[in-house]
């Protein structure tokens, strides 16, 4: 599937981190990517599954040190204001689905109805995401806190 | 005028940026009171006078659509009219919810204007400060 739909990735990402977290992101060729060199800081993946006329998940693989900075790009707030994990989760899972719902509606349009599900969030070792980067299903992006992966996997179309 | 304004979201996050949206766009408020689901929202109209609900979807303990469904039993709150702020992009469901009685959509991502557009709509004249 999953080249056709590189482009509205990576459109409605670069749209809804900067029109919802003030966040500049840029596609970068994940060919270019030394996963040792570029992306060795701790990792989080957020997943959310999508159940309709096609079944998938929307995941984002982001660096722990994004999370606080997408936090207080959302709230307006200074990064070193006090804030709790919980808050800076809550921000990344909201991001998370506007992506999702805005992806769903640029790939397959306005008619079909989708139930979005609970996000899910996990820490993740970078270096073992060779194969996601590499995926046709994935797109980079360059961030000013490091490398950002969003995948598309659609598992079952009805 | 200033309005008594109700945010529904099970977003703590959101709750903030949709408050901070609406100060942007000028709309001056009485009275900021948010909630994290239908029950809760309910709760609140049980004890505050709201002149304007924003309220997301998909929630837990109580979504969007069921609090739209008790308060249009009530005399009183089916009066008061609910913008639905949420991800939804089917044209089939922002029907099934115009149908519901929702008074207006906005889709997030949000921007001031898509408020202040909404709230001189229901109010009939500029509530910019």
């Amino acid at each position: 599937m999953q080249l056709e739909h590189t482009q509205s990735m990576n459109d409605v990402f670069c749209r809804v981190m900067e029109s919802l977290a003030f966040y500049f992101v840029d596609p970068i060729d994940p060919h270019t990517i030394d996963i040792q060199r570029d992306m060795a800081v701790p990792y989080r993946k957020v997943s959310m599954r999508f159940e309709g006329p096609h079944v998938g998940n929307v995941i984002l693989y982001l660096p722990q040190s994004a999370f606080s900075t997408i936090w207080a790009n959302m709230l307006g707030v200074d990064e070193a204001d006090p804030q709790s994990q919980e808050q800076q989760n809550d921000a990344i899972c909201e991001i998370l689905n506007v992506i999702c719902g805005q992806l769903l509606t640029e790939i397959w349009g306005t008619d079909p109805v989708f139930d979005l599900c609970i996000p899910d969030m996990q820490d993740i070792d970078s270096a073992n995401l060779s194969d996601v980067l590499t995926h046709p299903s994935t797109c980079s992006f360059n961030s000013d806190d490091g490398l950002i992966l969003l995948e598309m996997i659609v598992d079952q179309t009805s | 005028m200033s309005l008594n304004v109700l945010i529904v979201d099970d977003s703590i996050t959101i709750r903030s940026v949709m408050e901070k949206t609406l100060h942007l766009a000028g709309i001056q408020t009485n009275m900021v009171l948010h909630a994290a689901n239908g029950k809760e929202a309910l709760e609140t109209l049980g004890k505050e006078w709201i002149d304007l609900i924003f309220a997301d979807i998909n929630m837990p303990v109580m979504n969007g659509v069921e609090m739209i469904e008790k308060m249009s039993h009530d005399g009183l709150l089916k009066t008061i009219p609910v913008v639905v702020v949420s991800t939804e992009g089917s044209q089939t469901r922002i029907e099934q919810l115009k149908d519901k009685g929702i008074t207006a959509y906005i889709r997030k991502p949000f921007q001031p204007e898509d408020f202040k557009a909404i709230v001189e709509d229901l109010t009939g004249f500029s509530n910019a400060a």
